[in-house]
């Protein structure tokens, strides 16, 4: 194929934003189906190719609070969940939804006590009924990602036994290893109280902004990347699908908001432990499963150190990777699902 | 155009390199931080300001105002709650039943084997008891013919069920 001129480069990119691709790409296309509902929340069941399991255990997602779950499922080709239900896994996406102003009240131990509990409770009924009617029970696995993994490990260390095996995907558990992050969200100058107490919730734009400015030459390297890769095939069309996830972040209810920064961020207590969500302490020490942490090198948002952190505090068994990527880059390439469905199916050998 | 291209990207990089490191100076002084927590608080206390100012309007228009949305939003959230407690207690109350209706299940089974076992056994005791008659009729000759002749039994039936006699013995042991 012939390179074309700068200035068909431009002329061709110009073209395609004229379409307005970024509005109009569709994401999150794997066929699927919404098996339960709790407020906001959907529990998102995406079977397995041909409809038979191939691997020992279905796998429930825990996706982030910030964004929508669609980042797992970003357009055919450039999906995790349709490479792991090729692999044969049944997989369950817990999307939490958009929450509004009337979710500003429910605190954190909402998601990670009641939210989580009941996703496990009925993905597993749904998959008892599906894969192995004549059992009394089926076992699961788990994934997180980002903020979604930093719930999915509390509430896995409170509930011991909930799932076989974990895999935690650019998981922040040291957030004072969060570099840019954690100098931004200190206790002297971020204002969170007055923040929550103003608006309620974390509205969405303030949270685009501020992941806007944290890399601000990501902004003008996004562009500079369409400009020299509009030639290349598929990259416009994931091109815009990554910029309208992007642009598509959620409200983070207010109360939760509160305690995930103050306990998370500023009190570091995932680490340093003295954390009582709800009624009951937190202590990731009492988590038992496998687990797998994958980090990503080029992470801004949740660096390798921060993710391998779990390692140190853990119950059972971890094992931590690193992956090239960056935090979103590693949901569309080839490397993250072929080392989750690896992880998933070494039980099986 | 190969090289004006690759002259611009190389530009390109080292701009970006450049400007980079001029904003990682900037974003991690800790004035600037201050400056942007500032900026924040500021910005809620505005949008608070506004959100306040369009619901005194909404109400002094005698119209439902944001918070009355939200209030009975958030009611219907908790009915909705309530709903699900009572789902988790409802599926709780079918595993339960589901459990019983497998161990009845099994009971009937057992059952219905134990039918079977006594049943058997009962035809055990009846051929050893049949085999207990025919050993007192064969000690009393006399009441044996005359119960002989009253019931008719045969010399060859009197085999057939010392036979059926030794076969149940087998059988049992």
């Amino acid at each position: 194929m012939e390179t074309p001129s700068l200035l068909g480069r431009t002329v061709q990119m110009a073209r395609f934003l004229a379409g307005d691709p970024v509005l109009t790409a569709r994401t999150g296309q794997s066929p699927h189906d919404v098996v339960f509902r709790m407020g906001k929340v959907n529990l998102r069941f995406f079977p397995p190719a041909n409809g038979e399991m191939r691997s020992p255990r279905p796998v429930v997602i825990s996706m982030p609070l910030i964004n929508t779950w669609t980042i797992f499922d970003l357009l055919p080709g450039r999906s995790v969940v349709e490479k792991l239900t090729a692999a044969g896994i049944p997989v369950y996406i817990v999307d939490w939804g958009r929450p509004a102003p009337e979710d500003s009240e429910r605190p954190l131990s909402y998601y990670v006590d009641e939210v989580l509990t009941r996703c496990f409770d009925r993905a597993r009924r749904h998959a008892r009924k599906t894969f192995a009617p004549d059992a009394d029970t089926i076992d699961l696995d788990a994934i997180g990602y980002c903020v979604g993994g930093t719930f999915l490990s509390i509430h896995l260390a409170r509930n011991p036994g909930q799932v076989e095996r974990a895999a935690f995907v650019a998981t922040p558990i040291d957030f004072h290893a969060s570099e840019r992050l954690v100098r931004w969200a200190n206790p002297e100058t971020f204002p969170l109280d007055t923040l929550i107490d103003s608006v309620g919730n974390y509205p969405a734009d303030l949270m685009r902004t501020a992941f806007a400015w944290l890399k601000p030459m990501g902004q003008t390297a996004k562009w500079w990347g369409l400009w020299d890769r509009i030639d290349v095939e598929g990259f416009p069309e994931l091109w815009s699908a990554l910029e309208q996830w992007n642009g598509d972040n959620v409200e983070f209810p207010g109360e939760t908001y509160r305690e995930y920064v103050r306990q998370c961020y500023f009190n570091n207590a995932l680490m340093e432990g003295g954390w009582t969500l709800g009624t009951k302490p937190v202590d990731l020490s009492k988590g038992t499963c496998p687990t797998l942490v994958i980090g990503a090198t080029r992470d801004h948002i949740a660096p390798p150190a921060a993710c391998g952190g779990l390692e140190k505090v853990w119950g059972g068994d971890c094992e931590v990777r690193t992956i090239r990527g960056g935090h979103v880059g590693i949901c569309v390439g080839k490397t993250l699902p072929a080392q989750l469905t690896e992880w998933f199916l070494a039980d099986e050998a | 155009m190969s090289d004006l291209k690759d002259m611009s990207m190389e530009m390109y990089r080292q701009w970006e390199k450049s400007m980079a490191t001029w904003w990682d100076g900037l974003l991690d002084d800790p004035t600037v931080i201050k400056g942007m927590g500032d900026n924040l608080a500021a910005q809620s206390r505005v949008r608070k300001g506004f959100e306040d100012q369009v619901d005194k309007t909404m109400q002094d228009m005698h119209l439902p105002s944001r918070s009355d949305v939200v209030r009975v939003a958030r009611i219907a959230s908790l009915l909705e709650d309530k709903v699900l407690a009572l789902e988790d207690a409802l599926l709780d109350q079918q595993d339960a039943l589901t459990r019983i209706e497998k161990e009845s299940l099994q009971g009937r089974i057992q059952g219905a084997e134990s039918i079977v076992a006594v049943q058997e056994r009962l035809d055990i005791i009846e051929s050893k008891l049949d085999t207990l008659i025919e050993a007192v009729s064969t000690s009393t000759p006399a009441k044996r013919t005359s119960r002989s002749r009253s019931k008719g039994t045969s010399s060859r039936s009197k085999s057939a069920a010392a036979k059926k006699a030794a076969d149940a013995d087998a059988k049992e042991s």
